[in-house]
């Protein structure tokens, strides 16, 4: 299968809806949630191995000249931190679609806690939280009253990961 | 440290490139294909269902405009009794048949 192309506007929440939209419902035909960012890769030719990598290191996105991306994860890391940092790798992919020079990427473990200043960063940060957690199904799962552990639980990330989302969209929650 | 990893994740990439099974790594696993498979199956019913409702509204329009050329402006109203009689239970057998269909896809028999 071809590999889907993709272009990017640098804008996360719009790139993570056109991956949603163009590349997700493809597969599973609706916005399902739990979205599976493993497929999403496959789907667009990228290879999602985990490996020991560290224990410093949570996840990496190497793309060499003539080849395709390859994401590597902490093998060590839970399943749903797993999740964010493949989500996290894809939007540095996103943000280097129409750029064919080789690029590598190695996240540190702290660094999407602390945010960073870093633009890059901070988008590959916010696509990911846009692709795992799309906010009309965050509210729409919050409108059937589910709680911060329910709404974690559905969307397969971690209560931190879930905290910060509900934060960012003014949604109230209890602990 | 952090070139020891960065050296690791260069071999591991260029490994998975090559075509090699990288020692010590592993394809990451994908979701369970069942929940696709869910939501796919969900997404035809829907087209199925909108498409056949469509085609009985359409029906049920047609008939109705048609009972109304013939009996009300072909006949003015004077309808022979077997032929209400035939339109009434063909209306009434519709109705169950489609109560019956939907019925039994909400709520299929199991064994």
């Amino acid at each position: 299968m071809d590999p889907m192309k993709v272009t990017t506007t640098h804008d996360p929440q719009v790139e993570a809806d056109r991956i949603l939209q163009g590349v997700w419902t493809k597969i599973a035909g609706v916005v399902l949630i739990p979205v599976d960012p493993v497929r999403i890769a496959s789907e667009l030719g990228i290879d999602v191995f985990s490996a020991e990598l560290g224990g410093d290191v949570s996840g990496a996105i190497v793309k060499s000249e003539d080849t395709d991306a390859t994401i590597l994860v902490n093998q060590a890391d839970s399943a749903s931190r797993r999740r964010f940092t493949t989500a996290h790798e894809l939007g540095h992919y996103v943000a280097h679609a129409q750029d064919p020079d080789e690029y590598k990427y190695v996240d540190y473990r702290g660094e999407l806690a602390s945010q960073g200043s870093d633009p890059e960063e901070v988008f590959a940060n916010q696509f990911a939280a846009n692709l795992l957690m799309p906010e009309a199904e965050v509210r729409k799962w919050y409108a059937k009253g589910l709680g911060l552990v329910e709404m974690a639980f559905e969307f397969r990330v971690s209560q931190e990961a879930m905290t910060h989302r509900l934060t960012n969209l003014g949604i109230p929650f209890g602990e | 440290m952090a070139s020891d990893a960065e050296e690791r994740i260069d071999r591991l990439s260029r490994e998975i490139q090559e075509g090699k099974q990288p020692e010590g790594a592993r394809p990451e696993a994908q979701d369970d294909l069942k929940w696709v498979d869910y939501a796919q199956d969900i997404k035809l019913k829907r087209r199925y269902a909108n498409g056949l409702l469509t085609l009985l509204a359409a029906q049920i329009v047609i008939a109705n405009v048609l009972v109304y050329l013939y009996a009300g402006i072909g006949r003015s109203w004077d309808v022979p009794t077997g032929v209400m009689q035939a339109w009434l239970a063909a209306t009434v057998i519709e109705l169950i048949g489609v109560v019956a269909v939907v019925t039994r896809y909400l709520f299929p028999r199991r064994s």
